[in-house]
């Protein structure tokens, strides 16, 4: 099993700003995985009031292709300097 | 050509498998040879490497966008000039000419194969009402083109022809522009 990104470095350097900041990804996705399993009941009740439009199946192919980006930012690296300044955004 | 690899190919050929299903078949049997080759090796360091194979293709993870600028840049006569009632101009000093505008950035983006392949598979989000105005836009302009004909072992093929992919470009104001997946 592939293992989530862990944490995202963000850092801006311009003119008037110059800070860099530390994103514990994985935090989040421990948050957002609580706040998931207590809302189950409700999102279960969803699914099933909307499976028969259709729209119930459209919501599990979302959720799934919304944690499967999630999990493939690992790695991302985008670093951008120009004139006005510098970011850039690590994904580890 | 040994027997497996032989029914691998029947079975292909007689649509038992799929073309996706034969490659990874195929690579798989590669690697279990390659693992037995190399026992009893030493560890020599090889002055000339194989080409590379299809392996190679499935080990290559990131795509990457580089722009690089022209260390040795100045404004030249080709460059628009500065308006000075242009607000987009920025008047800031900087000693390296780079406050005239053209300037080009350096950008280095990486960005993980496996992040591609989610990007492509997210056309399951795309609504059926949706998919069939995109299927009428397409017929509209000629293209006889099925949404939903894109399957995910057409997306594989396309990452595993990303492998081979290199661009290089140098632009106006010599900056060089590359992408290729390493």
């Amino acid at each position: 099993m592939r293992m989530p990104p862990m944490l995202m470095h963000v850092k801006i350097k311009n003119k008037d700003h110059n800070f860099g900041l530390w994103l514990p990804l994985f935090l989040f996705i421990l948050i957002a995985f609580i706040i998931l399993l207590a809302l189950s009941p409700l999102i279960l009740i969803c699914l099933l009031l909307m499976w028969p439009s259709g729209w119930g199946r459209w919501l599990v192919q979302a959720f799934k292709a919304g944690v499967d980006s999630l999990w493939a930012l690992k790695g991302l690296s985008v670093d951008i300097q120009n004139r006005d300044g510098v970011v850039r955004v690590t994904v580890i | 050509m040994s027997d497996q690899k032989k029914k691998i190919l029947e079975m292909l050929a007689q649509n038992k498998i799929s073309a996706d299903e034969a490659y990874r078949l195929l690579s798989a049997m590669d690697k279990d040879e390659g693992k037995s080759d190399n026992t009893g090796r030493d560890n020599a360091v090889h002055e000339d490497p194989a080409p590379r194979g299809p392996e190679d293709k499935s080990k290559r993870k990131y795509l990457r966008v580089t722009i690089t600028p022209d260390p040795n840049w100045q404004p030249g006569d080709d460059d628009q000039e500065l308006d000075p009632h242009d607000d987009r101009d920025h008047h800031h000093g900087h000693g390296d000419g780079s406050s005239h505008r053209g300037c080009p950035d350096k950008v280095n983006v990486r960005i993980p194969m496996s992040l591609i392949r989610a990007g492509i598979k997210m056309k399951s989000l795309v609504p059926p009402e949706a998919k069939d105005k995109i299927n009428n836009a397409f017929r509209e302009r000629g293209l006889s083109f099925d949404f939903d004909s894109i399957k995910n072992e057409d997306i594989e093929g396309l990452i595993d022809a990303l492998g081979d992919m290199e661009i290089d470009i140098e632009g106006r104001h010599g900056e060089n522009i590359k992408v290729h997946v390493e």
